[in-house]
């Protein structure tokens, strides 16, 4: 195992969330809707570690999970670690076989409208979401 | 209200109505969910401008009303009629919680939207 994967998150990472609906990305700004960072079924968030992965290989990642998922792979929601915190989250590096950056976001409350309050303030903090057909 | 919405309704429904819809463990979006996201849609008094739809992992359809990143509402229809909302109304002002869906459109969700949109 990778020893830079099983390191601690520190505040400064950013961690991908990759979309693969056009149902999540806003048409009027290409902003992220917080539906994607809705955590289901555990009460954790699946997202990957940008660490020191070059673009192509964070991509190589996403296409990944857009194909385990069925999916064409859209783009990707990119958020900076602290920001997960601010808002009493945490991020734990958990890696797995198929991906070594992987982590999960904790610390969710269990009632759905804290779940979509926190999730509102993430998706605000993206912006863009950053389009794969733009670099491919 | 446009066909848009109810035509991003069924289309939410035909490629989500089965378990695990996006690969893991995902719940399918049920009938009951999609019925009360219609009526909601349909509930919605003239002049309110049409949500976008959307699906969350547990099965519930979203409907968003979204003016920038600081005036949005989003809310989760659930297949027992429960409306789970969040909204972030400017500045520091936020707002969430669940209202049922009796066949109007709850005040707390109607005060939201226009809030959204307010000047």
């Amino acid at each position: 195992m990778d020893p830079l994967a099983a390191s601690a998150v520190t505040d400064d990472e950013w961690l991908a969330r990759y979309i693969v609906r056009t149902e999540h990305i806003r048409r009027e700004d290409g902003s992220v809707k917080p539906d994607p960072f809705i955590p289901y079924s555990r009460v954790e968030l699946s997202v990957t570690r940008h660490l020191s992965l070059g673009e192509a290989d964070i991509w190589r990642h996403g296409l990944r999970v857009a194909s385990e998922l069925g999916r064409p792979l859209l783009g990707r929601a990119d958020c900076i670690t602290r920001r997960f915190r601010e808002t009493g989250l945490d991020v734990i590096s958990a890696p797995i076989d198929e991906n070594q950056n992987h982590a999960n976001v904790v610390g969710w409350p269990t009632d759905k409208p804290g779940q979509k309050a926190l999730a509102l303030e993430i998706a605000r903090s993206v912006g863009p979401v950053k389009l794969y057909s733009e670099v491919a | 209200m446009g066909n848009d919405c109810y035509y991003a309704l069924a289309t939410i429904v035909s490629e989500c109505g089965i378990q695990g819809w996006d690969g893991h463990d995902s719940e399918p979006v049920l009938p009951e969910t999609y019925h009360h996201a219609c009526c909601l849609v349909r509930a919605l008094p003239p002049g309110v401008p049409a949500p976008s739809v959307g699906i969350e992992a547990d099965g519930h359809i979203t409907l968003e009303w979204y003016r920038n990143p600081s005036r949005v509402l989003s809310v989760s229809v659930s297949p027992d009629g429960l409306l789970h909302y969040a909204a972030l109304l400017g500045a520091a002002r936020r707002r969430n919680g669940t209202e049922p869906f009796l066949g109007s459109v709850p005040d707390a969700i109607l005060s939201a939207i226009r809030e959204v949109y307010a000047a």
